[in-house]
This record gives C-alpha cells, structure tokens and sequence, in this order.
C-alpha cells in the first residue's frame, strides 16, 4: 500500500477517535442528566480562572469526608481511588456514608480519591468541584458564593446528579435558587446583596 | 565538528593535495565525487523559521478558537454547545487531511499536527466544561495524550513532540505528589508505555541526520524530560533503587554525550554530555557524605505496594543498565570519560558489600577522578580538563573542610590558597602548552 494512503488512514483512525471521545462524554452527561439521581450537598468556598476551560467557580463539598469511628483504621493510601456511597441525612443534605475499593452493591456512589484519616473523618479528593459559567456572569457569582459562605447569611448547595460512579454538577443553588438565576435577579433588581 | 564541516575541510584539502602531487587528478576527482555525494544538507535556517512560524500561527489559532468556544454562553442551548464543542477539531481534521493528501511541506506538517491535537483537547475541555464533568488534569491528559501521540509518527512533526514531551511531564508529576502514600500500579505501568510510544519515531530522525539540527532539539527536550521525569520516574520504590537509578541515568546521560561529541556534535547540540557530568559530579558530592548511605527505607514503599515497587522497580533498573552497559563498551578505551561512566559500580559498593564505607568510597572517587583529570589535561594539552581535575579536588577539600567544623580563618586561608593554586596552575599550564606548542611548530609537526 501507498505509504500516503497509510497516512491518510492512520489521520482518518486518529480523527475518529478524537470524535468518539467527546461523543461519548456526551453521551455519558446526557445519561446522567436524564437518569441520575439528585443529591444535595453543602458548599464551601474558593476560585482561580482556567484558560483552557473558561470561567468557573471553584467550590467544594462542605462534607468531604466519611464519618469513622475514632478507633477505626483505614488500610487506604492516600491518592488511592474508592468508591464512595451517598446517602442523605435527614435534612434532605448528602454526605458520603461509606467508602470501598470495590463497586458498592447497593446504593449510589461515586469514584473519588482516598486523602487522610484524621480521629473520626476519612478525608476525599472530590474531583467534581468546579462549576463553570459565563466568563461574564462568574466573577458574580463567585461573590454570591463567597459571601453566602462566608457570613453564613444565605445557604448554598451544590445540585449533583449521580448516575453509575459518574457525577455532574447539575446546578449551584443560593436560598434554593440556581445560581444564574440569582445573580439576574439581584441586576434586575440593582440591588447588589 | 560535524560531519559536513568534516567534509567540507576535506575537499577544501584536495586541490593543494593535488597540486602538491600526493593525490593524482583522477583520484581527487573521485574523492570529490564521493564526498559530495555524501555530504549531509546544510541546515536550512529559512525552512526552520517558516516551520517555527507555522508552528506559533497553529497554536495562536487553535488557542484562538479554544477561547471563543470557551466563552460558555449561557443562551445558547447544552446540545449547540456541545456540538460547537467539535467545531475546531473538524477544521482541524480536513487541514490536516488536505495537508496529507497534497503532501504539502514541513511547516504545514507541524501546522496540521499540532492544530489537530491542541483541537482534541479543547474538544474533551468543552464538552467537560459544558457538562460539568469535573474530572482531574491527570485524566484529561492521559486520555489526550493516548488520542494525540500518533500524530507524531503521521505528520513528523517535532512541534507535537515538545507538546507531548510536556503534557507527559505534567502527568507525570500530577500521578503521585509528596503527600501521596499510594503510587498507581497502572499508572507506573502506562508511564512506561507513555515514554516508549515515540520512541521509534526519535530513533528514526536521529539516524536520518545525528548532528542535525533538528536531533539537537531533540537532545534538549530528552535531557530536560529525563531529568524532570527522573524526579518522579521511581516514585513508590525503595531507597536503594534510587540511588541507582539515578547513579545509572546519569551516566547514561554522560555516555551518550560522549558519544554524540565523538561523532562531531558541538557544544550546544550536546546537553547530554554536560548534565551528565555536572549531575555524576553533584550525585558523588552528595555521595561523599556517609549519612547518604544510611538505609533508609522508603517512606512510599509501604508494604502493599512492595512486591511490585520491587519487581518493577528492578526492571526499570535493569533496561537503564543494559543500556548503560551497551553505552560503556562503546567507549572503553576513553580512560577519562571511564571515571565518570563508572559511577554506577562504585554505588555497588555500599549498596551490596558495606554500607559504612559508602562515604569513603566516593571520597576516593572524587580524588582519583580529580588526579585523572588533570594528568589527563597535562598530557593532551587541554586547560579545561586540568580545571575540570582541580574542581574536583578543591571540593573534596571543601566537603570535608565543611564537615570537620574547622577555624572560619583557617578556612578563609584554605579558600585563598585553593583561588592561588587554580591561578597558578592555569598560568603554568597555559606557558607549557605555549611552549609546547611552538616546539611542535618548529619542528613541523
């Protein structure tokens, strides 16, 4: 065969590839949007700017950890990936019940990375923890979170759909309110909270 | 010198030859014949700033169009932005092909590779972005690096190679962090295969032209990625197989340099040779101190990893060495460059027979290659060797001068005797060699 021709079908195999890989991430953020399974977790705060990704603000799950009991030790690694099972309390919030090396039987869960154990918390690396936005509207709301967060006057959420060990950050509530939203409505009413 | 100024001198040689009658008319013909015909192309300055070119306008405009899609605009509906999402890499799809088809030349080559990669990626950005996918950077590369690699071997492009050189690194380094007590068995695994991936496409460019421009290029970004990767490269395994490693990388280093300047490489061409030698000369300074060869066994080879920290570890340790090995008999008759090659067994001594003696050892090492290397520049008349020798010995003075908690005046007095004897000795050398020098002339050698 012409050693163009090669080329010309290695391009060709690497072109597909290169499309098939976005094509499935759609497909696996369509799957989870539509039967995912909505928690809610607590926020807490922080954020930079990624040239590669735009504007987003970066967040992170107030309960980033598994509740052990003290005398409890943990054969982990830290960095290790774990599985870890969602419930919710009975406020209606998540947190991570329970981690595990293999697949949970029961019960939805997330692939995350093992940190530390410290007394009665088992520390995770959560990797879901930026929401990206328009370049325009995330400094805003990047104010909106801080300041949420930080005096404790409005509460923020973070709206995550779980489906399989995959999570999508579906939205990010002020006072129930997705975040977008928010901010509109705070420039309509000119009243910068 | 080079190959082609190697030639270049020989031809230039030919017509006194032939005027002075030692060669007749027909056999300097023939040498002319010959060593033009092999003469290697002269580097073409003006192909590699339109390459350079190609490759700064690829990467202007695929950042460009990676910014625009990234805005993220919020009234635009999740499945237009995803599919805008693959918008750059179409584009980039059909230059490429176009590119290929029409068999266009190396600054459209590099254009098309490097468009095409950097497309993938923002492809996988967006769509993360655009459903919030989350994820980690060490993903994101792995995964991008796996689609993008090829791209390489198609288009020949060197500009693809750096971006792969570099996105190997960050991966690398984002595998395992200081804080880590856990080393991916995968991860150690795929790196190995991440660095063999284009292996054979730099074999193939070193043998088309070694003292290329474009081998020299490459020479920087293998020295900078060996050295960098070497960092991490036996993350997870224990103490021992470190100072190996190391002692053995470097010395590969310094090898292959040696054997790129035998074969005409200059200076600049050649960072293997000087990273070599200055890290065999850190590593025996470090070396020197017997603390270095208490055993500490590693904080990260905890014991659920050690079987395959061990076994994988040696295996690393064992191609590093055959090709030190294959490296050392190529250049066993160099008594000077044998001194610093030898690094390796000299770390066998403390490692396998006597952990005590480790400091010693290179305290001896450090005072033989001082020896080696001045008597060395004395007899063939090179000063730098002769400077190189009396580093070495002035800091073997000066490492054990810092552990022995001597008078600060008697080492300020010891400081100014080492700045006089270096003074001295280049003064003496440089008039021997003046003297030498016309003598050789005198006599018509």
């Amino acid at each position: 065969m012409n050693y163009k021709i090669i080329k010309i079908t290695l391009f060709a195999i690497v072109i597909a590839a290169m499309l098939a890989v976005p094509a499935f991430m759609i497909n696996k953020g369509e799957e989870v949007l539509n039967k995912g399974r909505i928690y809610i977790f607590k926020a807490a705060p922080v954020d930079p700017y990624d040239y590669f990704r735009g504007r987003y603000v970066n967040i992170r799950i107030e309960k980033n950890y598994v509740p052990v009991s003290p005398d409890t030790t943990l054969d982990f690694k830290s960095n290790e990936a774990v599985y870890a099972s969602i419930k919710n309390d009975k406020d209606g919030l998540a947190y991570f019940d329970n981690l595990s090396r293999t697949v949970p039987e029961n019960g939805d869960y997330v692939k995350v990375n093992f940190s530390y154990h410290d007394k009665d918390k088992a520390y995770l690396l959560i990797p879901f923890n930026q929401f990206f936005m328009n370049e325009k509207m995330a400094p805003e709301a990047e104010r909106v979170v801080r300041e949420a967060l930080l005096k404790r006057r409005d509460s923020c959420v973070i709206k995550l759909r779980v489906h399989n060990d995959t999570a999508v950050i579906e939205d990010l509530l002020i006072n129930n309110t997705p975040i977008r939203k928010y901010i509109l409505d705070l420039q309509k009413s000119g009243n910068k909270k | 010198m080079s190959d082609r100024k190697k030639i270049e001198w020989l031809l230039g040689e030919l017509p006194v030859l032939k005027e002075k009658g030692i060669l007749s008319g027909e056999n300097a013909d023939a040498l002319n014949k010959y060593y033009q015909s092999i003469m290697p192309p002269k580097a073409n300055f003006q192909q590699l700033v339109i390459m350079f070119f190609g490759i700064l306008s690829a990467a202007l405009i695929g950042a460009g169009i990676i910014l625009i899609i990234a805005c993220n605009w919020d009234d635009i509906p999740r499945h237009i932005r995803a599919g805008m999402a693959f918008i750059p890499l179409l584009l980039a799809a059909g230059f490429g092909g176009y590119t290929l088809r029409r068999g266009k030349g190396a600054a459209w080559q590099e254009s098309a590779a490097i468009l095409t990669a950097l497309s993938s990626a923002a492809a996988i950005a967006l769509i993360s972005q655009t459903y919030q996918l989350g994820g980690t950077l060490k993903d994101f590369l792995f995964v991008w690096m796996l689609l993008f690699f090829l791209l390489i071997y198609i288009f020949n492009s060197a500009g693809t190679f750096l971006i792969y050189a570099v996105a190997l690194t960050v991966w690398n380094f984002n595998r395992w962090d200081m804080f880590s007590t856990h080393v991916s068995r995968s991860d150690t695994y795929f790196f190995a295969l991440f660095i063999a991936l284009p292996l054979w496409w730099l074999i193939v460019n070193f043998r088309k032209a070694p003292y290329g421009l474009k081998s020299s290029l490459f020479c920087w970004v293998i020295t900078i990625f060996t050295l960098l990767n070497s960092i991490h490269a036996m993350a997870g395994y224990n103490d021992l197989q470190i100072k190996l490693y190391w002692a053995l990388i470097l010395a590969v280093l310094f090898l292959a340099g040696a054997l790129r300047r035998s074969g005409g490489a200059g200076f600049w061409g050649n960072p293997l040779l000087p990273s070599g030698a200055v890290g065999i000369t850190i590593y025996s300074a470090i070396a020197s101190f017997s603390d270095f060869w208490n055993y500490h066994p590693s904080y990260y080879s905890s014991a659920d990893n050690i079987m395959y920290k061990e076994y994988y570890g040696w295996v690393v340790i064992g191609i590093i060495g055959a090709a030190w090995l294959l490296l050392l008999v190529k250049r066993w008759n160099n008594e000077v460059e044998l001194i610093p090659a030898l690094l390796p067994l000299l770390v066998l001594i403390p490692v396998l027979i006597f952990p005590a003696a480790g400091g010693y050892v290179f305290d001896l090492y450090l005072l033989l290659a001082g020896i080696v290397f001045m008597r060395y520049g004395f007899k063939k008349y090179e000063l730098f060797k002769i400077n190189a020798g009396m580093f070495l010995l002035s800091l073997l003075l000066f490492l054990r001068f810092v552990d022995s908690g001597l008078d600060i005046l008697l080492r300020g007095c010891l400081f100014i005797l080492l700045g006089v004897m270096f003074l001295v000795v280049n003064i003496i050398a440089s008039k021997k060699f003046k003297k030498a020098e016309k003598e050789r002339k005198e006599a018509g050698i």
